[in-house]
């Protein structure tokens, strides 16, 4: 298994695929920076008569926390998906998929590794776009005490939250690795339909298909009562690791439907994966 | 003689297409196997159950006595196989596709990859990436994958297509090797029979998914020996000769009747041409090559369902 494992980490690293997500995360985060230093801060309309103006509240903790609301809705799904949805299908187009299972190993422990590499992968990329726009914030636009601010659109508690470098770097950390839970969610999806094409572009154009298709649905008010079980409900979720103080029960919920979704769609590849005929 | 490959009444169906149709097969210890049939006779297929690539519909196939698709650990832990054309890791060198291939059979030592390397003559190329190499030297890859691990048993899928004729000699004294030097079983498919002919010591005829003939080449080959005959009057002698029993079929060739029968009945077919009023100048015995066997076999196979 850990032999498997390093296997396909290597694979991983050395691919030029891999790459494309990072690169264009980081390429975000640049963008965003150059805005933020040269235009007026977002959110402007928000503070004004709540706060004194000691300095600006554009930092790079407040990059590192606008980059994630702006990437999850789109970009981090995307890039987590390009990669995710090729391990599988990628390998079965190529042909290196036969050459593996002729050998003699488990067809459930070779899932199971491309598994853990799919996670660790999304994990990885999300942290990256942390980092990116942290460092890169902190390098052009100073760092400092933390500024948050909240829709109150899932608890209703909108509003503006301040922390401390520190404590908002801790609370950085965290709300990353909760949105990193919602990328693997939907990267499971792209995983899953992997598992029984030979086309990536199949999987990762059905999982992001299925994303756009739970927002459209998460809008409509006619299906109000399906949308906690949708996995992009909790999207945004992460966001509520800046409420003070955190709303445990909330986050316990959107993270358990989150799980659920990788669970049920690991699952569902293992069956697909372990019976079918290789046949490209 | 222990059997290494046993298939008993293997059928696969892909919806409602039979790809193969109740096939035995037994490949014993140090058997150099032919599998020969044209395109989408079920070969492929047929490897492709013996190591596990899909599930046969109906029958067994065991590997070193283990069931493939139950134990496939087990059954395939000292088999190399090659089937199809090799899937390599495009951006990844020569060096490192064969560490993953043998990294999953278990792991071998870093002398042990250079040594296959240098076996298929891409030693020189170890550290190139594979995205620049011919065909003909994937292919050779692809062969030193299977044996990089070790095996007791490889199985080659067409093992020289797409190589000149340099290489295809290249690689058949590689196969001729692997048995004559280190003992090892190869289990291959073909559709070149001069190449099986060379190589091999049993082969298995299968057409349509199903099984024509079975054994060894110069078991199948003997007393189906052919004579060519000249006469003055061919086309009539011809159809003369078509209504003897002893004859198993006749063609006219040029000037001459190639005429096919048992052992042993050159002098019964002159003495009846000569009964017959015709002047036999020549009659001279032709060994039968596995090329004519074969389409003796698949041939008439054909013909019959071309009728029916």
């Amino acid at each position: 298994m850990i032999r498997q494992l390093r296997l396909e980490a290597f694979k991983l690293t050395h691919r030029g695929r891999s790459y494309i997500g990072p690169a264009a995360l980081l390429g975000m985060a640049g963008l965003m920076v150059i805005g933020l230093k040269m235009g007026p801060p977002p959110f402007g309309a928000s503070v004004p008569g709540m706060f004194t103006s000691a300095g600006s509240y554009v930092n790079g903790g407040f990059l590192a926390w606008f980059q994630l609301r702006l990437a999850m809705t789109f970009f981090l799904p995307l890039f987590a998906c390009v990669v995710t949805g090729d391990l599988i299908s990628g390998e079965a187009n190529d042909g290196t998929l036969r050459t593996m299972l002729s050998r003699p190993v488990r067809r459930g422990r070779l899932y199971l590794s491309k598994f853990l590499v799919a996670l660790a992968y999304s994990v990885a990329l999300t942290y990256f776009l942390g980092l990116a726009a942290y460092a890169l914030g902190s390098a052009f636009l100073g760092h400092g005490s933390l500024l948050t601010f909240q829709e109150g659109t899932l608890l209703g508690a909108g509003g503006v939250y301040g922390y401390s470098e520190s404590e908002g770097l801790v609370r950085l950390a965290v709300a990353y690795g909760f949105a990193a839970v919602g990328v693997m969610s939907v990267a499971t999806i792209a995983f899953f339909i992997s598992s029984w094409t030979t086309s990536s572009l199949s999987a990762i154009g059905g999982a992001i298909a299925v994303m756009i298709l739970f927002n459209i649905v998460g809008i409509i008010d006619y299906f109000r009562p399906v949308h906690p079980y949708l996995f992009t409900t909790y999207f945004d979720s992460w966001n509520l690791i800046f409420v003070d103080p955190v709303p445990r029960g909330e986050v316990t919920k959107a993270l358990g439907v989150l799980f659920a979704y990788v669970a049920v769609f690991f699952t569902a590849g293992l069956v697909v994966f372990k019976r079918k005929d290789i046949l490209s | 003689m222990e059997v290494i490959v046993e298939a008993a009444g293997l059928r696969k169906d892909y919806g409602r297409l039979r790809a193969v149709d109740g096939l035995d097969l037994s490949v014993e210890r140090g058997d150099v196997f032919g599998f020969l049939g044209p395109n989408g006779a079920g070969k492929s297929t047929t490897l492709r159950a013996i190591v596990g690539l899909v599930r046969p519909t109906g029958g067994t196939v065991r590997v070193f006595g283990r069931d493939v698709w139950r134990d496939r650990v087990r059954a395939l832990s000292k088999v190399g196989a090659l089937v199809e054309n090799p899937g390599l890791y495009l951006y990844l060198t020569a060096r490192q596709n064969l560490w993953m291939m043998a990294e999953l059979a278990g792991g071998v030592s870093p002398r042990a990859i250079d040594a296959a390397l240098d076996k298929v003559g891409l030693g020189s190329r170890a550290h190139d990436k594979v995205k620049g190499f011919s065909h003909g030297m994937k292919q050779r890859l692809g062969i030193a994958g299977t044996i990089v691990s070790n095996p007791d048993l490889v199985i080659l899928d067409e093992p020289t297509t797409g190589l000149d004729p340099e290489g295809m000699r290249e690689v058949r004294e590689l196969i001729k090797s692997l048995s004559a030097d280190h003992g090892i079983t190869v289990l291959l498919s073909s559709h070149l029979l001069n190449e099986v002919e060379l190589i091999c010591s049993k082969v298995a005829v299968v057409h349509k998914g199903r099984r024509l003939a079975y054994g060894a080449v110069s078991e199948l080959l003997s007393g189906r020996g052919k004579l060519k005959v000249s006469v003055d009057r061919p086309a009539e002698a011809w159809s003369a000769l078509r209504t003897l029993d002893i004859v198993s079929s006749c063609r006219v060739e040029g000037e001459d009747l190639l005429v096919e029968t048992g052992d042993g009945h050159a002098a019964d077919v002159n003495t009846f041409l000569v009964g017959q009023g015709f002047r036999v100048s020549a009659l001279s015995p032709q060994g039968m090559t596995l090329e004519d066997y074969y389409f003796s076999l698949v041939g008439s196979r054909d013909d019959k369902t071309a009728q029916a």
